[in-house]
């Protein structure tokens, strides 16, 4: 009995000594595989090394007939292009947001800025995030903006007709944030050069004001004459925003979707165009000028493959190396939107200087430029006063080649150049589709909300216009 | 926590004054049966006196005081009563012959190796019994539970998939996401995948949380506690030896069409260029399919002249040859192999007065039914318990080697089943494949039937190896050589178990316990892989990955029993600590090889992609549970716990209690002589549901490359809630368990499980910024009967006939909220997305439900059609959930004349719904006999429509008006890719299935004059899965859904016959 009472005294004791510490973990549960504060460079870095892949995505380039598919045709005949946003949102500009919170919080503020000015990580981040909205309103729509990425649920989506004016004020506002300070590290696209970004906000403006020419002209009018008359806006090739990919980990995405898949190559819409017009960039734009008929049947098109083995890749080979540039906006492009923009009577530029400027220039950023097919060109394709918006138009559409969003979205607003619906379209307006679909993703997560913007679509339909297609 | 700590105090103080008492004359002793096994639980009367005890799990029992007897009466159901003198104070080896397996008293252990009679549980628990787990020998325990355990559903897999570990759940599915039960072996945590179902003496299986809160966390979907074998029932030296050997083949396989030829119905004329080779002239105005498509929506086959894909690879007996386009019904199943395995088995057992000593040594080898796939297993096993003095001793050592080669991917486009069903030209002769799988260009390009067409030759340099080499496909066998990833796991189980009795009522015990594992993989694609493919993907590579984990588990356990006149206590209390600690890392090259066939990290030609991590967790608990009995006709069980854990918020711990009681009527009111007893029993429970490490903070990991120097980080896309933390589960139970007629044994069991505030990853709108949520929300509300019934149907001497049947109905199993704003969570799935239908926990509905878009009906269940033809069709369509309602199964047993024993299992279940990604290729592509069957106006449905073929619709229109008309096939079969239709290819889980069968055979070695050499030498013949009785689906088998949720591209099922030889020395 004695024994009993000493092992259970010293079994209690052993007990009551392991309680005395019993919720006490110290920091095990901290995770030793990564940090729970953002390094805002390194987010930066993560948005710039994948922001060129919104400048070479497909189905846009398809519905703009830049491209054809090769062998699997589905989206080429206008299957129901139902798509998430959500990637933007939780990848991209999530990253962007967090670059902002950090440079705001006055916790992390201090330590954020030895990658660069409070203010300027902020404004450079602001920049980013309404490139990256309008890219999705230009193809979804009315979107979630006003409460977006707050991390909280049930959010409303905001007329595209409120988002323009919003995107466009905070370009405005996020230029007039920059100030002195240490260069922004991680901007592996303009290596901490404050102008650079802010010539590229303007020029964002400008190119946003024309996407309302029609909707709203006069709104356009004074938001592209006031960034233009700020005279900082890409101008020069030097200034354009642009990937200059490493290779390697970081390659071209033309590259590597021909790495191992030849699933689209250039549509005949435009080696046929070149073929008539002589255009120089012709070598730049395909690998050879057998383009691929457009909206052919799964059969029909690998028939034409096997029949035309030297058919057209995207791009000359020497234009999609590993370590090939990828240009989002250009001093070319740029140049015909004034050109327009001067057309239209909004500005007192030159319509025809820069019309011709803006293809030279192309031609120079391609490498193909000389003056002789350069003269040769501009007679096919020269101005007549009648056919100036559709030249213009057709030349933007060009210039922004391989960019198909850019060249479906001034296709949808300009209706130039005129394309034809491919005749084996599987959808049943049988119409080149106007918009992305809401995705199910957001059906799932946020019903309510996107059931009634689907419903100023036609309950979500593809053939429904976004707010600036008239 | 203190307050927790006194209750324990007090409770100890207690039954330790309880247990100062007078000495009084004791007496003990062992009940065993007619093989010298124990009998638990069995009555042992003081004849002439009211009192009585049981003996314990292992047949021994003590009687404090004899008092005035000279006689004790023993009984126990199932066995013949004895009475015997009382002549010393020891009586060993009393025994009870038997008369009914079905009645006799069964050994629960929970957790801590806590044992309990059946007769008392609260709870429903089954108990397995190691023999009918080697019926015959199955790859994992998993697949060795289907059928035998009611409320299991088991999900098998084709036995292809060499090493991939069988899923079980019970009771249908309790979380949102899924997960799985524990596994215990002699106390210690296991992985299901690496427990040796030759080692394991019985199972027993508990599912609610009344039944498993004495585990913590882990057990939050039931667990399998298994107690190992300890060394033979005799005393002595015994050695055992078991070899097995089983061929298995493939069984169901889809039906294909075997009209038409491969390609997209070109049927082109070869013109010889100037450029190819001399050697195609002899090719020159012959006729050939696409051999581009991988389709078979090529010209009919009609034994025409053809240039197959091989006539155009030189240095073989058909180079630049024709042959005849004719089909191959049998080609599919000509591929796979006849897959072998052999298990042995080697036991040794040593009982002494204080020591017994079991080693065993297990090899599973098993060639695959894949091209070169193989498993290699050994499993060591020594046990060994001493005792002295008050002491005793129990060491467990086990040791797993396990290596397994071959790639067994069986998803979408996976390049057996995958390629097979989904993209594949029908006229493929597997004989020639088989033969021509080295056939290789002078440039070095492997042949391939999917090869490009002729005119792709002269497309400039690389024109020859675009014609040459695969487009989107290998040769198979060709793809098996080069594909044969390795991986390799070495695994340590090891406990150390010491106790001591302080007396007969009180013990003290301490557990050390590690479970560690280190495995790696290697995994190489050659380069001539790369070569000889143009758009396979397949880029030279070499990849490695190791990891290791390791978990050990302190315990310190008091146990204490008394009886106090008609009132029994039995009581445990303890502390238990578990640390986890794991490390992993992988890399492998990127985008290619620099050096070609040099297989190592540096050769790679861009930044060799890395990772690694690691993790640490610990728990620490205090637990208590009692059992107080009355007269042994009324029992209550308590028990209580504590946890303490790195994983839970700080400052914050976790307690749970379960309470159940158990009336054994038969005692206490007089019942009808049939009834041998009868059981009410009911209990409540809860236990946890934690969280894993590190989930209370969003946590930014760096990119595996760098942009020229700058490092890449991005933002987590799960938001993480503040208040984030474990739930509780809560189950109810109330049964009622007969035992009747001397012969037959039913038990009945209701339960209801809630799982509230499960935390789980919802998926959010990603305009909020992250994809997800971790959040307390989601409820799970299970409801659902349970009957197991086991009869001896058959007891005489010529024959014996014991059935053992189960079936569980899920009555209910709904997602009752999810989160604010919430509908649904994936629960991930197909390949394709939202393409076809894919499993949700979708709110208000069962668990598991099928989501996707499907064909509309009108109000007469007319299919809408519209202009072109298709069918209408209507987006995010509920389409039943992927668990059966009714699940269960069937052991028979039947022996003659003691020497001759049939065994036959079966599984089955009802309900449930799966998705075929495969049937909907196969569809696509033109594979499947569907897609070539006749019409009602007997023609194929692939001729043309003007010629009357097509493939007939009908329905109405969407203003209501009846549509009569024929679709062009190919038009209408790739219409459910096109529409995301994924109404034609959703099938019913259902199926009866005969899952095992042995007959064996005991040679009578006494006759034969073997006996000086062994005790018993037994023969079977045994059959895996040898036959699906009945599946309301035709193509593919339900019982071996290989993913979580679908068939997105399985291994056909397979089926296995063999023989096993046991000898007993």
């Amino acid at each position: 009995m004695k024994n009993n009472i000493i092992i259970f005294t010293i079994f209690t004791a052993v007990l009551l000594g392991c309680s005395k510490s019993i919720d006490d973990f110290g920091d095990m549960n901290i995770n030793p595989n990564s940090t729970p504060v953002p390094v805002t460079s390194a987010l930066l870095t993560n948005v710039l090394a994948g922001i060129g892949g919104n400048a070479v995505s497909v189905t846009p380039g398809l519905y703009c007939q830049y491209f054809s598919q090769t062998q699997y045709t589905d989206a080429s005949l206008y299957t129901a292009p139902v798509n998430d946003f959500d990637g933007f949102y939780s990848g991209s500009l999530n990253d962007l947001q967090n670059i902002i919170n950090v440079n705001s919080d006055p916790k992390y503020k201090d330590v954020a800025s030895i990658n660069g000015a409070n203010a300027n990580q902020i404004a450079l981040a602001r920049i980013l995030k309404v490139y990256l909205f309008w890219y999705v309103t230009d193809l979804w729509g009315d979107i979630p903006y006003s409460q977006a990425l707050s991390g909280k649920s049930d959010i409303i989506y905001d007329k595209q007709s409120t988002i323009y004016p919003a995107l466009i004020a905070e370009l405005k506002a996020a230029v007039s944030q920059f100030g002195p300070g240490l260069a922004i590290k991680g901007d592996i696209i303009f290596g901490g050069n404050n102008e650079k970004w802010i010539k590229l906000a303007n020029s964002m403006r400008m190119l946003m004001a024309l996407r309302l020419s029609k909707v709203d002209p006069a709104y356009g009018k004074t938001q592209f004459a006031d960034a233009l008359a700020t005279a900082k806006f890409i101008d020069v090739s030097a200034d354009n925003f642009v990937v200059n990919y490493p290779g390697g980990a970081f390659s071209n995405p033309w590259f590597n979707s021909y790495l191992t898949r030849k699933d689209q190559g250039v549509s005949s819409v435009i080696t046929d165009m070149q073929k008539l017009t002589l255009d120089p960039r012709a070598p730049a734009f395909g690998s050879s000028n057998v383009g691929i008929p457009y909206g052919l049947t799964r059969e029909l098109s690998t028939s034409f493959i096997n029949n035309n083995p030297n058919w057209a890749y995207i791009l000359g080979v020497t234009k999609r190396a590993a370590n090939s540039p990828v240009t989002i906006i250009s001093s070319a492009q740029l140049k015909l939107a004034r050109a327009e923009a001067a057309q239209l009577g909004w500005t007192s530029e030159n319509t025809a200087t820069l019309y011709a400027a803006g293809i030279k220039e192309n031609m120079i950023d391609w490498g193909v430029f000389s003056q002789a097919s350069f003269d040769t060109y501009m007679k096919k394709v020269a101005l007549n006063g009648l056919n100036n918006l559709s030249q213009i138009n057709t030349q933007y559409y060009l210039a922004v080649y391989p960019n198909g969003a850019e060249g479906y979205s001034n296709w949808r607003r300009s209706g130039f150049p005129v394309l034809v619906p491919t005749r084996y379209a599987s959808n049943p307006s049988k119409l080149i589709p106007r918009r992305y679909m809401y995705g199910t993703r957001e059906y799932g997560t946020n019903v309510k909300n996107v059931t009634a913007a689907a419903a100023a679509y036609a309950d979500n339909s593809p053939d429904a216009r976004v707010w600036w297609d008239k | 926590m203190r307050k927790l700590l006194y209750t324990f105090v007090v409770l100890f103080s207690m039954s330790l004054a309880a247990n100062a008492q007078v000495k009084p004359v004791s007496l003990s002793g062992k009940v065993i049966d007619e093989n010298g096994v124990g009998i638990p639980y069995a009555s042992i009367k003081l004849v002439g006196s009211k009192s009585a005890v049981l003996t314990d799990a292992d047949g021994i029992f003590n009687i404090k005081n004899i008092g005035s007897s000279k006689q004790l009466a023993i009984s126990s159901l199932g066995f013949k009563s004895v009475t015997i003198d009382i002549n010393s104070k020891s009586i060993n080896n009393i025994v009870l012959n038997s008369v009914s397996e079905t009645l006799k008293e069964v050994v629960v252990t929970n957790a801590f190796g806590l044992k309990q009679n059946l007769k008392t549980t609260p709870y429903s628990v089954q108990v397995i019994s190691g023999e009918k787990l080697n019926t015959v020998v199955q790859p994992n325990l998993n697949a060795a539970l289907g059928g035998k355990v009611a409320g299991l559903q088991l999900r098998d897999q084709s036995n292809v998939a060499l090493g991939r570990n069988s899923s079980v759940r019970l009771r249908g599915e309790g979380s949102i996401g899924g997960s799985s039960a524990l596994y215990i072996v002699d106390g210690t945590p296991m992985n299901s995948a690496d427990i040796n179902v030759q080692d394991i003496e019985s199972v027993t299986v508990l599912k609610g949380a009344n039944a498993t809160a004495l585990f913590g966390d882990r057990a939050s979907s039931g667990a399998f506690v298994i107690t190992t074998k300890k060394g033979g029932s005799k005393k002595g030296v015994g050695i055992e030896f078991t070899q097995s050997l089983t061929a298995d083949v493939v069984y169901r396989l889809p039906k294909y069409q075997d009209s038409y030829a491969g390609g997209d119905g070109t049927y082109e004329q070869f013109a010889w260029k100037s450029g190819m080779p001399a050697e195609w002239k002899a090719l020159d105005g012959k006729y050939y399919h696409d051999y581009a498509d991988d389709a078979s929506w090529g010209p009919k086959m009609t034994g025409q002249e053809y240039i197959p894909w091989y006539a155009w690879y030189p240095n073989t007996q058909y180079s630049y040859k024709t042959a005849k386009l004719t089909p191959q019904p049998n080609n599919i199943r000509d591929f796979w192999n006849t897959g072998t395995s052999s298990n042995s088995n080697l036991s040794f057992y040593k009982n002494g007065e204080n020591t017994s000593t079991r080693i065993s040594y297990t090899n599973q080898n098993i060639n695959g039914l894949l091209p070169n796939s193989k498993q290699d297993k050994h499993t060591l096993f020594i046990t060994n318990r001493s005792t002295f003095k008050k002491f005793t001793l129990e060491t467990n050592f086990s040791y797993v080697y396990n290596k397994v080669l071959g790639e067994f991917d069986d998803g979408y486009a996976n390049n057996s089943s995958g390629n097979f069903n989904q993209w594949m030209h029908r006229d493929l002769d597997m004989g020639i494949l088989r033969e021509l799988k080295d056939v290789r260009t002078p440039e070095g390009y492997y042949g391939s039937w999917n090869h490009n067409n002729p005119g792709e030759y002269l497309n400039g340099a690389a024109g020859p190896r675009n014609f040459l080499a695969g487009n989107y496909w290998y040769n198979p066998y060709k793809y098996f050589d080069w594909k044969r990833p390795v991986s390799v796991s070495d695994r340590i189980i090891g406990n150390v178990s010491l106790s001591y009795k302080v007396d007969n009522h009180l013990k003290f015990t301490a557990n050390i316990r590690r479970n560690q594992i280190s495995s790696s993989s290697e995994n190489i694609t050659p380069t001539d892989m790369q070569l000889s493919g143009t758009q396979t993907g397949d880029l030279a590579s070499y990849g490695v990955s190791s990891g290791s984990s390791s978990e050990n588990n302190y315990e310190f356990i008091s146990t204490y029993n008394n009886k106090f006149g008609q009132f029994a206590l039995n009581t445990t209390a303890g502390y238990s600590l578990r640390s986890n600690q794991g490390t992993s890392m992988s890399t492998n090259t990127n985008n290619g090889l620099v050096i070609a066939n040099l297989y190592s990290l540096p050769n790679s030609v861009n930044p060799v992609s890395y990772s690694s991590s690691r993790n640490r967790s610990e728990f620490r608990s205090l637990f208590a549970t009692s059992n107080f009995s009355y007269k042994e006709f009324i029992s209550m069980d308590v028990t209580a716990r504590n946890d303490f854990a790195s994983v839970l918020q700080k400052g914050t711990n976790i307690f749970y209690p379960s309470v159940g009681s158990s009336l054994i009527v038969s005692e206490l009111i007089k019942m009808p002589s049939f009834i041998n007893n009868m059981k009410l029993f009911g209990s409540w429970g809860q236990k946890p549901l934690l969280l894993g490490t590190y989930a209370f903070a969003l946590n930014y990991g760096l990119g595996a490359n760098q942009w020229n120097g700058n490092a890449l980080m991005s933002t987590p896309d799960n938001i993480i809630d503040p208040n984030l933390t474990g739930s509780l589960i809560s189950t109810k139970e109330a049964g009622v368990d007969f035992k009747l007629f001397n012969k037959l044994n039913i038990n009945f069991t209701y339960f209801e499980e809630i799982n509230d505030k499960q935390p789980v990853s919802v998926s959010v709108s990603g305009a909020s910024g992250y994809t997800g949520k971790n959040i307390n929300a989601a409820r799970i509300d299970k409801k659902g009967f349970e009957i197991q019934l086991n009869a001896s149907i058959i007891s005489n001497k010529i024959w014996t006939y014991d059935l053992s049947v189960n079936y569980a109905n899920l009555l209910y199993n709904k997602v009752v909220t999810i989160a604010p704003g919430i509908n649904r969570i994936s629960l991930g799935g197909s390949a394709f997305g939202t393409r076809g239908a894919t499993a949700f926990a979708a709110l208000n509905e069962t668990w598991g439900q099928l989501i996707g878009s499907a064909t509309m009906y009108d109000k007469t269940g007319q299919p809408i059609i519209l202009a072109n033809g298709y069918y209408k069709v209507a987006a995010d369509q509920n389409l039943g959930t992927v668990l059966p309602k009714h699940t269960g199964g069937m052991i028979n047993t039947l022996r003659f004349k003691g020497n001759l024993e049939l065994n036959a299992n079966i599984t089955y279940q009802f309900g449930g719904t799966f998705y075929s990604l495969s049937e909907m290729w196969g569809n696509f592509s033109g594979l499947l006999e569907n897609t070539a069957t006749i019409n009602h106006k007997g023609k194929n449905v692939r001729d043309a429509i003007a010629d009357g073929g097509g493939v007939h619709v009908k329905g109405v229109d969407e203003a209501g008006n009846a549509v009569d008309r024929y679709i062009d096939a190919q038009t209408y079969f790739q219409q459910f890719y096109n529409q995301r239709n994924s109404t034609p290819f959703l099938h019913s889980f259902s199926y009866i299935k005969l899952q095992e069968v042995s007959l064996g055979y005991h040679l009578p070695v006494s006759k034969m004059g073997l006996k000086k050499i062994c005790n018993d030498l037994t023969v079977s013949v045994i059959a895996r899965k040898p036959l699906l009785i009945w599946s309301e689906d035709k193509m593919f088998d339900p019982s071996e859904i290989s993913p979580t949720f679908g068939e997105n591209g399985q291994f056909p099922s397979v089926r296995g016959v063999g023989l096993n030889i046991k000898v007993t020395f």
